[in-house]
């Protein structure tokens, strides 16, 4: 039974809607447990970046786009990795770079909080006591 | 570095330039090619960016399909050199052993490989007149199957579902 290494590009079969229709969607692995088990814990790449989850941009004509696969510009989903069953991988396309992948793993833990209000300071009124009056 | 806008009439001539230097560093042997020669990687950064524009060309996709036709074979023949270019340069095993100022000459030619694949598969859909070939695979699979697959990546990828992103049936 195939493998796969993490930061490995592969081509996912995904339905599209109820019928048979099956289409091939990029991905890459997070981690692949033992061959005996049924699944791997991969990412969605989609070709536009998500409004919920941090996403990482591989423009078109990059080395990392070209290294992925990529047939256009990409956005690695920064989202909990999805279990899927070994069947639906069709077959590996590329491998992400080793500084890219770091750089991804770094952005799954990070926490996504909502943009804080910028906090305008208040201006500070000199104390009576500090000001010095001239002689 | 000057760049010269791209149109489809001139894209033959790119393609025989760039089948022909890529000849010449196939016949060379990679190492050796780019070792000798700083100018290599100026001429590969010239070929990126005329792929670059012809991949986002406006009409040259609409081009008449014998056109395309004599495109397809002409891009098959060059991804095939650049694929054995890219099978010599040893990226990934030795890179230790590569003199650093090498390897974005060694990222160029990756690029490269790309983009003329991503121009033929854009061509290939093109002259079959379809946007990708769906997969009749998904008879194996129950329809509840089908569903929770579709439900695990609702959230992570809603865009999944966009057609253009069927390049890939193509591969």
């Amino acid at each position: 039974m195939t493998t796969y290494d993490r930061g490995d590009i592969v081509l996912l079969s995904y339905p599209i809607n109820d019928a048979l229709e099956m289409h091939l969607r990029p991905a890459m692995v997070i981690y692949d447990v033992h061959p005996s088990d049924a699944g791997i814990a991969i990412v969605p790449i989609s070709p536009e970046p998500s409004e919920r989850f941090l996403t990482m941009h591989l423009p078109q004509g990059s080395f990392e786009a070209a290294r992925f696969g990529l047939m256009g510009a990409g956005y690695l989903t920064a989202s909990d990795e999805v279990i899927v069953e070994r069947a639906f991988v069709v077959r590996t396309i590329g491998r992400c770079p080793w500084q890219t992948l770091n750089e991804f793993i770094g952005m799954m833990r990070q926490p996504i909080v909502p943009k804080a209000k910028l906090r305008v300071r208040e201006r500070t009124v000199a104390a009576e006591g500090f000001v010095r009056e001239a002689v | 570095m000057e760049t010269v806008p791209i149109s489809p009439a001139a894209v033959p001539e790119l393609i025989e330039e760039m089948v022909d230097f890529f000849s010449r560093m196939g016949s060379m042997g990679a190492e050796v090619a780019f070792w000798r020669a700083k100018s290599n990687g100026v001429q590969l950064a010239k070929f990126k960016d005329a792929l670059s524009r012809l991949c986002h060309h406006p009409t040259y996709l609409q081009e008449p399909a014998p056109r395309i036709a004599g495109d397809i074979r002409a891009f098959e023949d060059l991804h095939q050199r650049i694929t054995a270019l890219v099978g010599q340069i040893p990226f990934e095993s030795k890179v230790d052993l590569i003199h650093r100022s090498l390897i974005p000459v060694y990222q160029q030619v990756y690029v490269l490989d790309n983009l003329v694949m991503c121009l033929l598969v854009r061509l290939r859909q093109r002259g079959k007149g379809s946007l990708g070939l769906s997969l009749q695979a998904g008879s194996l699979l129950s329809v509840e199957s089908r569903r929770e697959m579709r439900e695990r990546f609702r959230e992570s990828a809603p865009s999944w579902d966009r057609k253009d992103w069927n390049l890939y049936d193509d591969l």
